[in-house]
């Protein structure tokens, strides 16, 4: 996607973004500005056609489980210390859960904006690029 | 104040690894790795999609802002 339309689609998500970090939470209208990109990547992961079961095994061939090992670690420390938070009743200020930190970043629209760009490249980075890396047969 | 040090520890620690497993030659998995296989198959990306979706949900359309 480049050019004049790449541009365009690039401004558009900007503008789509903002709008919907400047809503107030806990609104029907806030979750509809969430919803509409997760149902849109929803759509795209059904239609997307899946690697045959001889593509995937070759892809997995050599890993093995405890190369992941690391991650549960930090994520058996990370679910330990928001169980911690939880269990203080979700607003300790000694022991905050992961939210509690977020929520005072979340002040400023503008950081709320750049973390919303991210959440949507983490979410449709898959479904780019495909699209930049696999075009259709033609062009 | 000491627990947000470990929080913000843990986001950097984190970020710090996912960017060490990509680098050449090295044997260990990244999240992107397990992104990518889960990616696969249809129920792990519906999976993916559900874990996303909540993070979304969760942070832009249910925060509440301190004081």
């Amino acid at each position: 996607m480049r050019g004049p339309a790449g541009i365009a689609a690039v401004a558009g998500i900007a503008a789509y973004a903002w709008w919907a970090v400047g809503l107030t939470p806990f609104t029907t209208t806030a979750y509809v500005a969430v919803a509409l990109p997760v149902a849109g990547l929803a759509v795209a992961a059904l239609l997307l056609p899946v690697p045959s079961r001889a593509v995937r095994s070759l892809r997995s061939a050599g890993r093995t489980w405890y190369r992941a090992l690391p991650w549960a670690v930090l994520l058996a420390v990370a679910v330990a210390l928001e169980a911690a938070g939880l269990g203080l009743g979700g607003r300790s200020s000694s022991v905050p859960t992961l939210s509690t930190v977020v929520d005072h970043a979340l002040a400023w629209q503008v950081v709320r904006f750049v973390f919303f760009l991210a959440w949507l490249a983490l979410g449709w980075a898959p479904v780019v690029r495909r699209a930049i890396f696999w075009p259709r047969p033609g062009r | 104040m000491a627990v947000t040090a470990v929080w913000l520890a843990l986001v950097a620690a984190a970020v710090c690894w996912e960017i060490a497993c990509h680098r050449p030659g090295s044997r260990w998995t990244g999240l992107a790795d397990i992104g990518s296989r889960m990616w696969g198959s249809r129920p792990g990306r519906l999976l993916l999609v559900a874990a996303w979706g909540f993070l979304g949900w969760h942070v832009f359309a249910r925060y509440t802002l301190p004081g």
